[in-house]
């Protein structure tokens, strides 16, 4: 696709995407409250999506918006109730649009067949309460297989494999492609493809084979065959797993990326210099200009002839802008079937007309054309008016109006003034003010430093005075960057309603959702990351939270259970709770559970308190549903949620009480690459550990080391703390024999100790450090690509004296700990 | 090879020449970025041996390989002489550390000949070749490989 198509194709796609924001969050609404005001607001967001459809060309999406509009339409005209099976159908309308928008965006059109979807759209106002087909319009499309992005992948997802795969991902699951050979000797290759898919099957679940089983089965294959398969495993447990079987290799297993490349309606028509300052003029004089491709039959005797008639006819249409292949190149049959104009006319019809008098031409596509340079003036104008040309036969003059009025009201509000910046150039952006900082931070020490020798020195004091205005200025430019690179969690949090209520109906519970602060402000590297964590967290409150509606009848509790998603600033943080009025967490439950799973004894279970109890949930492998549900899914426990969560350097809490209901409480930071960290010496070199993990730290002595089990604990407030020596964690090329002093043997000559206490609620543990230094806001920067990635760091930094610190990863340092001793946390 | 600068007309190959270990070495002058004195490196545990740790250079954090060691030769202190060599290669900037630099030579073509048995010092593989500048011998390095080692020790 040409530049200028993707710039194109970008407006509709983001209308479009704006319209559907709107559409699925007020179709939601509609449920509670069917006002006319809202009702209008949906009418026209759906009339908008419809016109805008229509103008790309995309007949089946405005086919089914239409229907969906006429819905609400008669929803406005009270003609028709709100009904369960009538919000179904639109939302299942919704999802195909999704879909079909995703093929859109990425092939320019979309081959998703609709006319079930419509039918049943249709049926609703007739029957009101008919009930909903249980497949809904995309299910029944006939599973035309896409063509995949890649040649060498003969396997292809159907819409509804793709649905699929969507809803695995959004359990956490990580698709791959496969491919599998069977040896070419094996005697039956069909049974061992089989048991390949048998042996996935437990490990992953099988979204799409090449060929299909029945020709598998039937050994209608070459010795290889492909899969894609989502799992919670890694590509090398699925290696395994097929390998574990004689005969069968995998011989390829990559990350799979949907990204379907079906015939693109591509133009690689542009316009030059001249074409532009024609087009310009074009539109001024209220031509449209569209971008044609066209056809030459294949058996035409004189291509070039025909190329250059259908040119000559096109001349008389209208003015061509741009002709490509140029046509020089026409003339001398220098282009392969099909070439590409770009032309202004008065509309769409005349040129239609003149190629349709043209023999052995066909025109492949027709596409109104907006020239990227034109991006500063309005691009709905175009949009606006290539709809009234397109829908006119279908709707009435006024209602048209109407919406080029609503739309360009629209613009006029929805669009203050904001330029779109390229992501990586605000993150470049970032990464200079990181260096500015930490040059500020240097010039104010040596500042210091100066004064001591030329304190009297008048220069001196303005030389102080710019330094701090230096200082002053950089860090509104920090904040001012950091601001630019915020986003509000709306953008995350938009598409949990829904989701709720899917879960809700799946499990016949009946929850009303509340989302509270979703104009809080987050860094674009949080947001894009907290969205998983975040919706399995909710999906466990409705899952194993929130109660069936007859228990909570007879717990005398309102049988609509409630589920709260809150977001607020506090101090440096971001903090979000989820929280629920279920049943609670049990924490006798809980330590019955840790005891038959073995994670821990009785006693220990036992001398648990309740607190430590809840955070068991946090364990791993441990789920205390009783059978697996597909809402909280498999295998992706809390103590994923926790442990992705701690990779962003943020805390969660739990607090819970049975019968009442749990909160929990995430601790974000604002950024991910600027973080405060307290400032540690070990063996000469400096460490940041994140002050978001650092609990507290302390001043020991050396005779309050205990040892249990051969490792060095100290007791704090009546409980073990196991203690780490950093200088253990991170042994050090040079100064080793000297610096390495074991903390509980009598090498160190001072009396007293330095202890980092490190983690979060129940997993805490003490890091011995040689000193502290003290607490600084600190840039991360990778340690590069030549020593690459260690364990237990997660970068470095430089300070303001110029110096390095190594950046501490607490989580890596903790599972380092844990298996260096055998630890167990919070005996 | 890449690294061999070959200008057709000079037939001449620009190469920054040092030593280490009383022994002259060289490399391709296209792949230097500077030369600065040793400054303090800050130590980053849990690294090959020869990794001597990073540096801040102007705000970015370079790696220092300790040339000697990883070239398998003896160890000695460092001087007032002693630099290190910022290279840029592939992917990586790395700073080679060495006793002293010389200087930049020109050896024509035709007087550097292949790897003989005449270096035992080192490994071979490091070396693409021997070159001649008053009647001192110069180890041309491969510097891809001495890198490149890395990455076997490191995984």
């Amino acid at each position: 696709m040409s530049e200028d198509m993707a710039q194109f194709l970008g407006v509709f796609l983001q209308e479009a995407s704006e319209q559907m924001e709107l559409l699925e969050r007020d179709i939601l609404r509609l449920e509670q409250e069917a006002s006319p005001e809202l009702l209008q607001g949906i009418f026209r967001a759906a009339h908008t999506l419809k016109g805008s459809s229509r103008a790309m060309g995309l007949t089946s999406m405005g086919e089914l918006t239409h229907a969906m509009e006429d819905l609400f339409d008669e929803l406005r005209n009270s003609r028709l109730t709100v009904s369960t099976p009538l919000i179904d159908a639109l939302f299942a309308g919704l999802d195909a649009l999704k879909l079909m928008m995703e093929q859109v965006a990425s092939t320019a059109s979309t081959d998703l067949d609709t006319t079930a979807l419509v039918t049943r759209l249709r049926a609703i106002p007739a029957g009101q309460a008919s009930p909903a087909p249980a497949a809904s319009g995309k299910k029944k499309a006939p599973p035309k297989e896409k063509k995949q992005h890649s040649a060498e992948w003969k396997v292809a997802l159907s819409p509804e494999q793709q649905n699929a795969m969507r809803d695995a991902q959004a359990t956490g699951c990580s698709i791959y492609g496969l491919k599998i050979s069977v040896a070419a000797d094996s005697a039956m290759k069909g049974v061992r493809a089989l048991m390949a898919l048998q042996a996935l099957e437990k490990t992953a679940s099988l979204l799409a084979v090449s060929p299909d089983e029945d020709a598998l089965e039937n050994e209608q294959f070459e010795h290889c065959f492909e899969a894609v398969v989502a799992t919670h495993q890694s590509d090398a447990a699925l290696k395994q797993a097929i390998e574990s079987l004689s005969e069968l290799t995998l011989t390829q297993c990559q990350p799979w990326e949907d990204t379907d490349s079906a015939d693109r309606s591509a133009l690689h028509i542009t316009l030059s210099e001249t074409g532009y300052v024609a087009y310009r003029e074009a539109v001024a004089n209220n031509l449209r200009v569209f971008g044609i491709k066209i056809e030459v039959a294949r058996d035409c005797v004189m291509k070039s002839v025909r190329a250059l008639m259908t040119l000559q006819a096109l001349e008389n249409a209208g003015s061509i802008l741009a002709v490509f292949p140029d046509e020089d190149a026409l003339e001398n049959e220098q282009f392969d079937l099909q070439f590409e104009v770009i032309v202004a006319s008065q509309n769409e019809q005349i040129l239609q007309q003149t190629m349709q008098k043209l023999n052995e031409i066909r025109m492949v596509t027709i596409v109104p054309w907006l020239e990227e340079r034109d991006a500063q003036h309005p691009s709905s104008g175009q949009m606006v008016q290539t709809e009234t040309k397109s829908a006119e036969t279908v709707q009435a003059p006024q209602t048209t109006a109407a919406t080029q009025a609503g739309a360009a009201a629209r613009k006029n509000v929805a669009q203050p003034q904001t330029v779109r910046v390229d992501v990586t150039r605000l993150d470049n952006l970032l990464n200079l003010i990181g260096e500015l900082v930490i040059d500020r931070t240097r010039i104010a020490q040596l500042c210091t430093q100066i004064s001591l020798v030329a304190g009297n020195l008048p220069a001196m004091e303005h030389l102080t005075e710019a330094a701090a205005h230096v200082g002053r200025i950089s860090d509104q430019l920090q904040d001012e960057i950091m601001k630019a690179r915020m986003l509000p969690i709306d953008s995350v949090f938009n598409r949990f309603p829904r989701m709720i209520r899917d879960l809700a109906q799946k499990m016949n519970k009946e929850i009303n959702f509340v989302m509270e602060g979703g104009d809080t402000e987050l860094d674009r590297s949080v947001i894009e990351v907290v969205g998983d964590p975040l919706i399995h967290m909710l999906r466990n409150s409705v899952d194993h939270g929130v109660e069936m509606p007859e228990e909570r009848d007879k717990a005398g509790k309102p049988r609509i259970g409630s589920v709260w998603l809150r977001a607020r600033h506090q101090e440096n943080h971001i903090v979000i709770e989820v929280q629920d009025d279920g049943k609670g967490i049990d924490p006798d439950k809980l330590r019955e559970n840790a005891v038959k799973k073995g994670i821990m004894t009785k006693e220990a279970a036992a001398r648990l308190t309740d607190k430590e109890a809840i955070n068991l949930i946090f364990a791993s492998g441990f789920s205390t549903a009783k059978e697996v549900t597909d809402v909280s899914g498999r295998g992706v426990g809390m103590d994923i949620v926790r442990s992705n969560l701690q990779k962003l350097g943020a805390t969660v809490e739990i607090e819970s009480k049975v019968g009442e209901g749990s909160l929990f409480t995430v601790r974000l930071p604002l950024t991910l690459a600027i973080i405060r960290g307290l400032l540690v010496t070990v063996n000469a070199v400096v460490f940041a550990l994140p002050l978001n993990s650092v609990v507290e730290t302390l001043l020991i002595s050396r005779e309050s080391i205990r040892k249990v089990k051969r490792q060095p604990t100290i007791v704090l407030r009546e409980h073990t703390l196991p203690l780490v020596n950093m200088h253990d964690l991170f042994p050090m090329h040079h100064k080793a024999e000297e610096m390495q002093a074991v903390v509980y043997t009598d090498r160190q000559p001072q009396e007293e100790i330095y202890v980092v206490v490190v983690g979060t609620g129940d997993r805490q543990i003490g890091l011995v450090v040689d000193a502290l230094v003290g607490e600084q806001e600190v840039v991360i920067k990778t340690l590069g690509k030549f020593i690459g990635d260690i364990r237990g760091l997660s970068g470095c930094t430089i300070m303001g004296d110029g110096q390095m610190a190594l950046i501490a990863d607490i989580e890596g340092i903790m599972t380092m700990a844990s298996e260096r001793k055998g630890l167990a946390y919070a005996a | 090879m890449a690294t061999v600068n070959q200008e057709a007309v000079v037939q001449e190959e620009q190469i920054v020449a040092f030593h280490l270990s009383d022994e002259c070495y060289g490399i391709d002058i296209a792949v230097i970025q500077e030369i600065i004195r040793r400054q303090t490196v800050t130590q980053v545990p849990r690294t090959p041996e020869d990794i001597e740790g990073i540096i801040n250079l102007r705000g970015r954090i370079v790696p220092i390989l300790n040339l000697r060691s990883r070239l398998g030769l003896p160890a000695t202190d460092y001087s007032t002489k002693s630099r290190v060599i910022v290279v840029a290669l592939e992917e990586y900037t790395v700073g080679l550390e060495v006793d002293s630099v010389i200087g930049v030579l020109r050896l024509p073509e035709n007087t550097i000949e292949k790897p003989s048995k005449l270096i035992d010092s080192i490994d071979a593989d490091c070396v693409r070749g021997v070159g001649k500048h008053n009647d001192q011998l110069i180890i041309l390095l491969n510097l891809h490989h001495v890198l490149r080692q890395e990455d076997a020790l490191a995984a």
